[in-house]
């Protein structure tokens, strides 16, 4: 009989990163077990071992069934082996997709349409790594570091769990890569650092060399040593002194800015912060505070107040069980997003109604709680409309999203409940019969695009069943139709009447296990609040297409879009005027 | 009323009666002679760039010894606006340099990021240059290695490359490659050097009296802080170009002392016998680099334009502007202050920048110039390119523009003509 699981050996963090013995910090995980074709090549991750800098194609190596071939490995193999270079890459994002569908409840698609995505372990030589959704793949460069020695980006956790995450988030939304407003772009940056950060802390190996030990064993930890501030300064701060110590071109900076960028309320408007990794940044500084406070909330509750020190081990659960916790939830928060244009409020709105539908009860640690406080901090507030709705007892909790209020009841005569679970022209159906009712925008193009069933199980045992359908629309005109069809809306100043302009909209439908809609979070099309706003920042930074149009491409080339997003041309440099035609 | 002594103990004395630029045929490049006429008291000669990346040795030469007779053996100063090959590829050539060297300035005027104390050698940083000034020229070098492994290996490199793709990548890195011995000769070159930045002191107050000559650009990363586009060069902010430039030349560079195989005992497989699937992925990652190899020189070229040194010199109420091959980003500095405009629009002869590319005459500077006009052609504009050497350069409607509103003089359109005198 096939074994569940199959154990393998990774760098927890990257090679530069020792344990106390002086050798490189490793840690074994768990990832789901499958027949492996040499590569590895498996039903989801295709490793491929070419070097394009240099032309060449590794072999790939046999996989051996039964044990994991570098858990005794000495740290040499480690770093220059390429077959534990093409394994390393193949447990993490297998680790990383396992990971996601077991938050979701169900199997997560690659966004690009196929099954097997392509890992290049060593794809050019470069400090860079990307997912190129054109190529189905994820490319990790090398180079030199500053002493001469070889440097893989393949073997730094974060780096391969950052990347990987792009791909995931891809799959769940791939409207996300449509030009946008900037909350857009910095939210996929500031999501694959939410996921790759949580999975460090969630491997207590390496939590366990960040806090500072204490005891002739080393088992233990001082109380006072346990406080928010000392937590944040040794392991949020310590994380970040170690991480990219071997990239530190790559990407060293973005952790400890993320850690050390004190909130400030209204940051978020600065237009300096307009640069996806710096508004990125922000995120994930909301959500790495909130894990601190939550980890110290879950201190306090077992803490003694007569003894001096405690034991390592119980610390380090908590803060990996908070960080599981946290990553679960930004996870689940994905199936509440909205379908386009995705601001953090709608991502707070998302986390808060995502697990409140699974724990009604915030619980001992109030996790919601905590999320909404560090948010607000940053002048980040719930897209719902928060505490009026309370008030008005639309929404039983602040933050969450509002519940479907239908002035006409809907038609679900119409439907089949089974069908609806798991076919899109049934959703459509659904989607058109009910089209008054639900508010769409009827002169738009609108297709389903997915119709996704999921089961989730909360801590307490819960089970939650859900079927979870994205719609889209979109809808191409010139920019002097704007008033006309968005309410009024101002087109952006400057900007010809000729203009072509692609506006975009949807929904999403979460239906309960009856088949009766729960939420419908809605983008729409005609808001001209939120195209104004998506319009005039594509427009002031010159985000269009080859063809000079506004929202349909950001013309970079095919598969590069995350390649060149540091490249992007800046727009004010356009409306100082090139010379066009 | 006593006159005022200047420095050098000579009466100062009134400006130029006369500002002539004498444009030399240099293919696709730039070399200026500015004279500035001051009658009995002789004249005072500017040479800004000498340099090009399409025109043979011998005409660059025969543009030297030219040059040489026009300012009698001497001028005053040497303007260098950037290190790219198009502009002082003279000053590197056996030969030529010594000619230059002859001509003996006061000073050499350069941008700041040639400063030797801002160089990735230098022992010691001199009180001006900060640690992100150093960084960027760092990075700055770092690509021009890129750009020369490029240049050297464009076959190599650019395997996965259309043949036309390759020559284009291969000519602008060849632009960008370090030009050591070009600045060794300006460094050895002058009495006096000076290192500029926008609202600075090109130190020409002395040697063209009664001429007023600002400096627009290029900005310093403190002045470029509002621009965000530059400010990808700054090292806390915008990592990853930084990276990509700097890791990727030193990848490569190490790869090309011998390393062909970054495990040389792993077992490789023949590409062309490998699975379709795997035949694939390997197409779509070639062509990835051939976009990733584009996209730094690309940016490097850009980055190196921008480093242009910006003059405008004005008599009285004429202005004659000479702005390198400064771009957007360079210009978006000058242009934001209200005083600077005021004085553009005085400008009665430009030097088109950047051969006439699509955004080195940013519309809104264009819009400043009142005299450009239609019917008296008041602005003469002074365009020194060649077709076809630079993708898309010049710019047709731009050169349209030109040739409509203004009084235009191209190289393009010369033929066995080594130089042209203009009279402003």
């Amino acid at each position: 009989m096939m074994p569940a699981t199959r154990t393998l050996t990774i760098i927890a963090q990257d090679p530069s990163i020792k344990n106390a013995a002086n050798k490189i910090l490793r840690a074994q995980v768990r990832i789901p077990y499958e027949n492996l074709q040499p590569g590895p090549r498996g039903y989801r991750v295709h490793v491929v071992d070419y070097d394009s800098s240099q032309r060449v194609l590794y072999r790939p190596p046999a996989v051996k069934d039964g044990y994991d071939p570098f858990i005794r490995a000495p740290d040499s193999t480690l770093c220059r082996d390429p077959v534990f270079h093409a394994q390393n890459v193949y447990a993490i994002v297998m680790r990383l997709l396992a990971r996601f569908e077991a938050a979701l409840g169900r199997r997560v698609s690659w966004g690009f349409g196929g099954h097997q995505i392509h890992v290049v372990p060593h794809a050019f030589a470069g400090a860079n790594a990307y997912y190129s959704d054109d190529a189905h793949g994820l490319f990790f460069g090398y180079f030199t570091g500053l002493e001469g020695n070889p440097v893989y980006t393949c073997l730094s956790h974060d780096v391969v769990a950052h990347e990987a995450t792009h791909a995931l988030l891809d799959g769940l939304r791939n409207t996300y890569t449509v030009p946008s407003h900037p909350d857009q772009a910095g939210f996929h940056e500031g999501f694959s650092d939410v996921v790759a950060l949580l999975s460090v802390f969630g491997l207590p190996d390496v939590v366990r060399t960040l806090l500072p030990q204490t005891g002739p064993n080393r088992n233990r930890i001082r109380v006072s040593d346990l406080r928010a501030g000392r937590l944040k300064e040794t392991a949020l701060l310590g994380l970040a002194e170690q991480f990219g110590q071997e990239v530190s071109r790559y990407r060293a900076d973005c952790l400890r800015r993320a850690v050390k960028r004190p909130p400030r309320p209204g940051a978020l408007e600065d237009p300096n912060v307009e640069e996806c990794h710096i508004r990125g940044e922000i995120l994930s500084a909301a959500v790495l505070n909130s894990f601190i406070e939550v980890w110290t909330t879950r201190l306090k509750t077992w803490l003694p107040r007569t003894e001096k020190t405690v034991a390592l081990d119980r610390v380090i659960e908590d803060g990996s069980d908070a960080a599981e916790q946290l990553l679960t939830m930004c996870i689940r928060a994905l199936d509440y997003c909205p379908v386009v244009d995705i601001t953090f409020g709608d991502f707070l709105s998302a986390l808060l109604t995502a697990d409140m539908e699974l724990l009604p009860d915030d619980g001992k640690y109030g996790y919601r709680k905590v999320l909404r406080d560090q948010f607000k901090a940053w002048r980040i507030q719930p897209a719902s409309g928060a505490a009026e709705e309370v008030r008005a007892r639309i929404v039983s909790e602040p933050g969450v999203w509002q519940k479907p209020l239908a002035k006409e009841p809907l038609d679900y005569d119409c439907v089949h409940r089974q069908s609806l679970e798991q076919n899109l022209d049934e959703v459509f159906r659904f989607l058109w019969e009910n089209r008054k009712q639900l508010g769409v925008y009827e002169d738009a193009y609108t297709w389903v695009i997915s119709v996704r069933p999921c089961v989730r199980i909360g801590p307490d045992g819960f089970v939650l069943r859900e079927t979870v359908s994205e719609y889209r629309q979109s809808l191409d005109l010139e920019a002097g139709r704007l008033p006309e069809v968005c309410d009024g809306m101002k087109k952006p100043e400057g900007m010809p009447d000729s203009t072509s302009v692609r506006l975009h909209g949807g929904g999403v439908l979460v239906f309960d296990e009856f088949g009766h809609l729960k939420y419908h979070i809605r983008s729409r099309i005609d808001n001209p609040k939120r195209q104004y706003e998506r319009l005039k920042y594509l427009w002031e930074n010159g985000i269009h297409d080859r063809r000079k149009r506004y929202g349909f491409s950001d013309g970079s080339p095919k598969g590069q879009r995350f390649a060149v997003l540091h490249d992007r041309r800046d727009g004010r440099a356009e409306k100082a005027g090139e010379w066009d035609g | 009323m006593a006159k005022k002594k200047t420095k050098k103990g000579t009466r100062r004395r009134k400006g130029p009666k006369n500002v002539s630029v004498t444009m030399y045929d240099v293919g696709f490049g730039d070399c200026f002679l500015l004279t500035f006429d001051y009658g009995n008291n002789g004249n005072r000669h500017v040479l800004i760039d000498c340099g090009s990346t399409s025109a043979r040795k011998a005409q660059m030469s025969r543009v030297v010894d030219q040059l040489a007779k026009d300012c009698g053996g001497h001028v005053d100063a040497v303007v260098a606006t950037h290190r790219h090959k198009d502009h002082i590829s003279a000053f590197g050539l056996k030969g030529l340099d010594a000619k230059l060297e002859a001509l003996n300035p006061d000073v050499v005027i350069q941008p700041w990021t040639e400063d030797p104390a801002a160089a990735p050698d230098a022992l010691e940083a001199s009180s001006g240059v900060t640690n992100a000034a150093a960084a960027h020229v760092l990075s700055l070098e770092a690509a021009q290695q890129f750009a020369q492994h490029l240049a050297d290996n464009p076959l190599r490199m650019l395997a996965a490359a259309s043949p036309s793709t390759q020559r284009q990548l291969a000519h602008i890195a060849a632009l960008s490659i370090p030009n050591k011995k070009a600045i060794k000769c300006l460094t050895r070159m002058g009495k006096h050097h000076a290192y500029v930045h926008a609202g600075g002191d090109c130190g020409l107050k002395d040697l063209l009296p009664g001429v007023r000559v600002s400096v627009l650009g290029p900005p310093t990363l403190k002045q470029s802080e509002g621009i965000r586009r530059q400010k990808r060069w700054d090292e806390n902010e915008f990592w990853k170009l930084y990276a990509d430039v700097a890791g990727a030349s030193s990848a490569n560079v190490a790869s090309a002392r011998g390393n062909s195989a970054l495990f040389p005992r792993v077992p490789t497989d023949s590409i062309a016998r490998a699975p379709s699937y795997v035949k694939w992925v390997i197409r779509e990652l070639d062509s990835a680099q051939v976009h990733n190899v584009k996209r730094i020189v690309r940016a490097l070229d850009d980055a190196l334009n921008n480093t242009s040194v910006i003059l405008l010199f004005e008599i009285g109420d004429k202005a004659l502007l000479f702005p390198g091959d400064a771009q957007l980003e360079n210009w978006q500095y000058a242009l934001k202050d209200a005083d600077l405009r005021a004085h553009l629009r005085k400008t009665r002869l430009y030097k088109v920048g950047h051969h006439g590319s699509t955004n080195a005459t940013p519309q809104s500077l264009w819009a400043l110039f009142k005299y450009r006009r239609t019917r008296r052609k008041l602005l003469t504009s002074l365009l020194s390119t060649h077709k076809g050497h630079h993708p898309g350069v010049p710019k047709e409607s731009l050169v349209e523009a030109l040739r409509d509103k203004t009084s235009l003089h191209s190289t393009e359109s010369w033929r066995n003509k080594l130089r042209e005198v203009y009279t402003v």
